[in-house]
């Protein structure tokens, strides 16, 4: 499995379109930057700003990095020749977690050393709260991808076939889904009938973290419970579904 | 030693029976050509021998591993060429480096070998610009990477022009002989199968109808074709000493002449459909 997690990382790291998407991003973010600075623009203002940068990183950055771990693989079916190799098939897909987990995250620390060495390079100088929340954000935004990405492995795995599940990906990394659920889940007659489930939601629980830490608030453990349902249990139907799958040439 | 066993194999697709009884065994060392159209089955047997595809009866032995587990860690000495599973993004070494360190390959010059094995060693561009035949080559390449006891070839040859297809033969060939490895072989060049395989097995509607080796198919061909000079001196020579002539013209009964003589139709019927 390590020696296939290298490979793939390997092979990521040599395809320019992903390490543009990162450059690009970073890039998109010094135009805003520029966009917004004036004299009066304040920490408080960097930070509101940054929030709503960042909430689009699971989108531009969690895209290329689905596109590179999963749908190149079922373009050129190495995903074959590993298995061929004598790999177990749940090796592949704990392999391809890992590794979007891994680009993510070298994505999030690049983004995360941007957007809280900004404020000094301008004079904003922003206080604890708001650099932990800066740091919150890019970790939240990070683990948002990451969510997305494992239950796209679902439609993935099962389908073999990667256009379903980039479409279940940008539906659910641009909050499409999210908004979705929210609007149906938030209807009256539900919640008084079955109560309020929109504070399940993966991006709620994520985001009510945030704010609980920020705000000094402990650590709330149901979000580990959230992180279970919401990452390995899609996995484990990934598996499942991908054991007995008839694989093609 | 059987290097590939498959016993009483039987594999369905819905209600269409792809494989029905299917014993063939790959004995170590030999060359084997697998012959068959188009969904005779091969393509099959390829996948359950590397565990793409599972199948309702029957038992799979690799080097005499038979349970998962075990099946799993004995295909790490099969070497496969099933398509061109390679990234358009990556050059030839890059394609083969990825390959080779999914294996676990120690040797860092193995790339280097193959590479040069298949005269791809001074290729610098991407492998999404690659012609048919360099695709094709890198394909083999990789196949070889490591050495495997065992390699399996779906194919390997489509796409080469005449001088890549006799540089990929005397590659099998010599890996067999200086190696020992155990070859398995498909193509619907029957003719170039029957230079390269030491063992052949005709498989049509997923079952194996004939098997026979290179030494047997020579003995079976008694005639003899030869081309001389002369014609008339030859003949008189051969009346002259008491032989006699019951036939003129070709005798040497081929491979694809058995192999269309067991499936059915004649070449000709056969090309015009393709």
């Amino acid at each position: 499995m390590t020696n296939y997690l290298n490979a793939d990382l390997r092979r990521i790291l040599h395809k320019q379109s992903f390490l543009g998407s990162v450059g690009a991003f970073a890039l998109l973010f010094a135009i805003l930057v520029f966009i917004y600075l004036n004299p009066s623009f304040t920490g408080e203002m960097y930070v509101a700003k940054v929030t709503s940068f960042l909430s689009f990183f699971p989108l531009v950055i969690g895209v290329f990095i689905l596109i590179s771990v999963y749908a190149d693989d079922f373009k050129c079916r190495s995903m074959q020749v590993a298995i061929g190799y004598g790999m177990q098939r749940s090796h592949i897909i704990l392999a391809k977690l890992l590794e979007s987990a891994i680009l993510l995250l070298g994505s999030a620390v690049i983004m995360g050393i941007l957007v809280l060495c900004t404020p000094a390079v301008l004079g904003l100088a922003p206080n604890t709260q708001q650099l932990m929340s800066l740091s919150l954000t890019v970790a939240a935004e990070m683990l948002r991808a990451l969510g997305y990405l494992a239950l796209s492995t679902i439609p993935f795995f099962f389908s073999q076939d990667a256009v379903g599940g980039i479409i279940a990906y940008v539906l659910l990394s641009s909050k499409t889904v999210y908004i979705v659920l929210s609007m149906v889940l938030g209807q009256k007659f539900l919640v008084n009938t079955i109560g309020d489930l929109t504070k399940y939601l993966y991006t709620v629980q994520l985001y009510t973290v945030k704010a609980n830490l920020i705000g000094g608030n402990p650590f709330i453990f149901t979000f580990v419970a959230a992180l279970l349902i919401y990452i390995v249990l899609p996995t484990v139907i990934a598996i499942i579904g991908f054991c007995k799958k008839e694989l093609e040439f | 030693m059987d290097m590939i066993s498959l016993r009483h194999i039987y594999k369905q697709y819905g209600t269409h029976q792809v494989l029905e009884d299917v014993n063939l065994t790959i004995r170590e060392g030999e060359i084997y050509g697998l012959i068959g159209k188009n969904g005779a089955g091969k393509t099959t047997i390829f996948k359950i021998i590397l565990g793409l595809t599972e199948y309702e009866k029957g038992q799979l032995s690799i080097a005499g591993s038979k349970t998962k587990s075990a099946l799993s860690a004995s295909r790490k000495k099969i070497g496969f060429f099933i398509g061109k599973n390679f990234f358009d993004y990556l050059t030839a070494r890059e394609n083969l480096e990825y390959y080779w360190q999914m294996k676990g390959i120690q040797k860092t010059e193995e790339v280097d070998r193959v590479l040069s094995l298949v005269d791809l060693q001074d290729v610098t561009a991407k492998f999404g610009s690659f012609s048919m035949g360099m695709k094709q080559r890198l394909g083999i390449a990789n196949a070889m990477l490591g050495n495997p006891e065992i390699l399996i070839l779906d194919e390997p040859v489509n796409g080469l022009d005449p001088q890549g297809i006799a540089d990929v033969r005397s590659l099998i060939v010599k890996l067999n002989a200086e190696y020992g490895t155990t070859v398995v072989i498909s193509s619907h060049i029957l003719g170039e199968l029957e230079h390269t395989a030491t063992r052949f097995g005709i498989i049509d509607h997923g079952q194996v109808l004939w098997e026979i080796t290179h030494e047997d198919l020579k003995v079976r061909n008694d005639k003899i074709q030869i081309r001389v000079s002369d014609y008339e001196k030859a003949k008189r020579l051969l009346a002259d000493n008491g032989i006699a002539i019951f036939q003129e013209g070709s005798a040497y009964k081929s491979l694809e002449d058995y192999y269309f003589e067991l499936v059915g139709g004649n070449i000709h019927d056969k090309l015009s459909q393709r």
